[in-house]
């Protein structure tokens, strides 16, 4: 019997051949994503200043409508209405200011004035003093979405898993939101700039403060995690003298093995990777034992030579005893993103000629407990208090303030103020009225941008409309953004060194957004 | 550099190879035991039958008629207006509980129900390679037949909604969907106390 067989279905042949034509074409396509990679490389201009990067993720979500607020009277009645039990009272917002005093003139953007929440009173002060920008309504998108393309439900307008915390962190992370992670942004950039910035680094570019992340992944430069005590290393004095008597016994054993040449390739390049390790750790830890706060070890701090360069004063009082705040100095707050900042200020420290030899460096740390569905004002007995100014959103906040500027100041000490940036980033932001208790997961969401090469005091991009269901709202209060990720990231890698054509390989959804904003750079930098 | 123009010639050389392959798969009928017999009908005429330029085009005729066309549409829209089919999954295994524990413990028809909500979104995440998204109601529209296999994933023993077409629980609470990933979904109920976060939560993922 003869069968006959439609010309369209393929047969097992035809489908293995095209099969491997997708194969094909698919690893094409990195190829030619690494390519340009690879001449964005050899077209890099080598730095002659030093520069740095520092991410700092709030994990969970962080819930950015009471973050920064409107305080003119018809916008604050509209959050207010639409916020519910999670307002903020209008008097307990801190005004942005045109200056540094409370005799300044408040800011004004749009037609508004704004405040932040009442436990940021550090970043309060850093906008007036023009070192802080606020990016609002930032977020992961494909392209520029409005309401009626995201409610058509097409996939070129939603980035996968909205509202989902390990895809939104990783998409944030990749700016690639419509492709499968691969490699963050950061981990790009390093790729890109690494040989041609720190030819004769002795650390990784890429340093994590908070472990493994996607935004340090690259092709080429691995990211290389610092605990805040420092580099982890192989502890192989042994307690009492050692195995074999005399300190450090082990160690030389080990290293006296890890020098024995292999003949198998495989333990050869382990021993390499070890011993590298372990000169990469002693040296990292060899190099910041200079720079330290009263935190680190009062005693030796007070007795130190006041105008030493490592010797921090934030400015940050009443965090330490007295004991520990000698002459009334402040250090870095002993908070979780305290610590994590005052060991990327160490290492910033060393990063010079006689210590790392480091042109362009990326940090990461992080501060998790974001995730505020409940909660999130007025603690544990969620009674919806009048002032609204406690909770754990308040903790997290004040905590994020403190921190970012004992950085900031620790920066410009160290002659860095306007070389190092610090930013905010997070999952996503929350949705605006309450669930009773607390928000949940949102999407666009305001950020800050810290450091002297901000074009401060200033607010950029468009504050949504807080109608709920509105043209802004996807339906439960959680904004389009109307910023992309991108272009964030975009106006950060411009003043970071990077060319167009390189933004183009590092970003490559950016030629998408350059609606709004000529290049895709929303202006929040000074040039570089 | 040498290795660098290496990497591009490759790159070049699969490239047209792929192209190559794919182009004389659509210009070329080989010969096979499979090819109808001469003068048999065929479901489908081959669009074109050599390679070449316009004139062999000609010959070959319009892809597909204009009835065929039709015929085709309507096979299409009849698939889209039909109604989702209906996928749900076996009830879990109950609960096990010691049966010394105080009975305010014991698991009650309220957690069966979360968890055949639960198993139901698993069931829909593992076919669409992700949980549905969105809130309450979206999540809801998409379990119900809002999916690329129009299938209803909604199970008929918690079908209770309310006019925001939101699930609700037998509290008449809407039941609480936090994404932590592309493939997990906690679901919450609020409980008899009817407050998100507290003790008496019915809970599963």
């Amino acid at each position: 019997m003869n069968t006959s067989k439609a010309p369209n279905i393929l047969t097992r042949r035809s489908f293995l051949q095209r099969a491997s034509i997708l194969g094909g074409a698919a690893a094409g396509v990195s190829t030619i994503r690494d390519l340009r990679l690879m001449n964005s490389l050899m077209a890099a201009d080598v730095p002659s200043d030093y520069k740095a990067l520092v991410c700092v993720f709030l994990g969970g979500g962080n819930d950015a409508n009471n973050w920064f607020v409107p305080t003119d009277n018809t916008t604050y009645n509209e959050y207010a209405t639409a916020r519910g039990n999670l307002v903020l009272p209008q008097s307990s917002l801190l005004t942005l200011r045109t200056g540094p005093n409370v005799s300044d003139p408040a800011y004004t953007y749009q037609g508004r004035t704004y405040g932040f929440h009442p436990g940021c009173a550090d970043l309060q002060t850093l906008f007036g003093e023009g070192k802080l920008a606020v990016v609002q309504n930032v977020g992961t998108l494909v392209r520029p979405t409005t309401k009626a393309q995201y409610t058509s439900g097409l996939a070129a307008y939603r980035p996968p898993q909205l509202f989902s915390h390990s895809d939104q962190v990783t998409q944030w992370q990749t700016s690639i939101p419509d492709q499968p992670p691969a490699t963050g942004w950061g981990g790009r950039i390093a790729d890109i700039y690494n040989s041609v910035a720190n030819p004769s680094g002795q650390i990784s570019m890429s340093v994590s403060l908070n472990g493994a992340n996607t935004l340090q992944i690259g092709n080429l430069v691995s990211q290389y995690h610092v605990s805040t005590n420092g580099a982890v290393i192989f502890n192989a004095t042994g307690s009492g003298g050692g195995l074999m008597g005399g300190t450090g016994v082990r160690q030389k054993a080990l290293q006296g093995i890890l020098d024995l040449g292999h003949a198998n390739l495989q333990r050869q390049a382990y021993a390499s990777v070890l011993d590298n390790a372990v000169f990469t750790g002693d040296l990292l830890n060899n190099n910041i034992t200079n720079y330290r706060d009263p935190t680190d070890s009062p005693s030796s701090y007070a007795s130190q030579d006041a105008a030493a360069p490592w010797r921090w004063n934030t400015g940050l009082t009443g965090i330490y005893s007295a004991a520990a705040q000698p002459n009334g100095l402040g250090g870095f707050p002993n908070t979780s993103l305290g610590i994590q900042l005052k060991m990327i200020a160490r290492l910033i420290a060393s990063s010079g000629p006689s210590g790392f030899n480091m042109k362009r460096q990326i940090f990461y740390c992080s501060l998790g407990g974001f995730d505020t569905h409940t909660a999130q004002v007025d603690g544990n007995g969620f009674t919806n208090q009048p002032t609204n100014t406690g909770g754990t959103h308040y903790g997290l906040l004040r905590q994020v303030s403190q921190a970012m500027f004992a950085f900031h100041r620790a920066m410009e000490q160290l002659g860095l103020g306007d070389k190092v940036t610090a930013f905010t980033a997070s999952d996503f932001s929350r949705t605006f009225p309450s669930n009773s208790q607390g928000s949940d997961h949102g999407w666009g969401s305001h950020h800050i941008v810290v450091g002297g090469g901000v074009d401060g005091g200033k607010v950029y991009g468009k504050l949504q409309n807080f109608a709920i269901s509105g043209p802004d709202d996807t339906g439960i209060g959680r904004w389009i953004p109307t910023l992309s990720v991108d272009e964030h990231t975009a106006t950060l890698a411009k003043w970071y060194g990077l060319s167009s054509g390189d933004i183009s390989s590092v970003l490559p959804n950016i030629s998408r957004f350059n609606t709004s904003h000529a290049g895709g750079y929303i202006g929040f930098m000074k040039p570089a | 550099m040498k290795r660098w123009l290496g990497g591009l010639l490759l790159l070049l050389l699969v490239t047209s190879g792929g192209w190559w392959m794919l182009h004389r798969e659509q210009g070329f009928v080989r010969p096979s035991a499979e090819a109808p017999p001469e003068g048999a009908p065929s479901p489908v005429k081959p669009a074109v039958k050599k390679a070449g330029g316009s004139k062999a085009r000609e010959e070959a005729g319009p892809m597909v008629s204009p009835a065929q066309i039709e015929a085709m549409a309507a096979a299409v829209m009849s698939a889209v207006q039909q109604k989702p089919v209906r996928i749900e999954a076996p009830p879990p295994a109950p609960v096990q509980v010691p049966p010394d524990y105080p009975a305010s413990i014991q698991p009650g028809p309220e957690h069966q129900e979360a968890e055949e909500i639960a198993l139901n979104i698993r069931n829909f995440s593992q076919r669409f390679g992700g949980n549905p998204v969105g809130s309450n109601a979206e999540i809801v529209q998409a379990l119900q037949g809002g999916n690329p296999g129009k299938a209803n994933y909604m199970p008929q023993s918690a079908m209770r909604l309310n006019g925001n077409g939101e699930l609700i629980d037998k509290w008449g609470r809407p039941y609480f969907f936090h994404a932590n990933s592309a493939t997990e979904m906690e679901v919450r109920s609020a409980g008899p106390d009817g407050r998100l976060f507290t003790p008496d939560d019915i809970v599963t993922k």
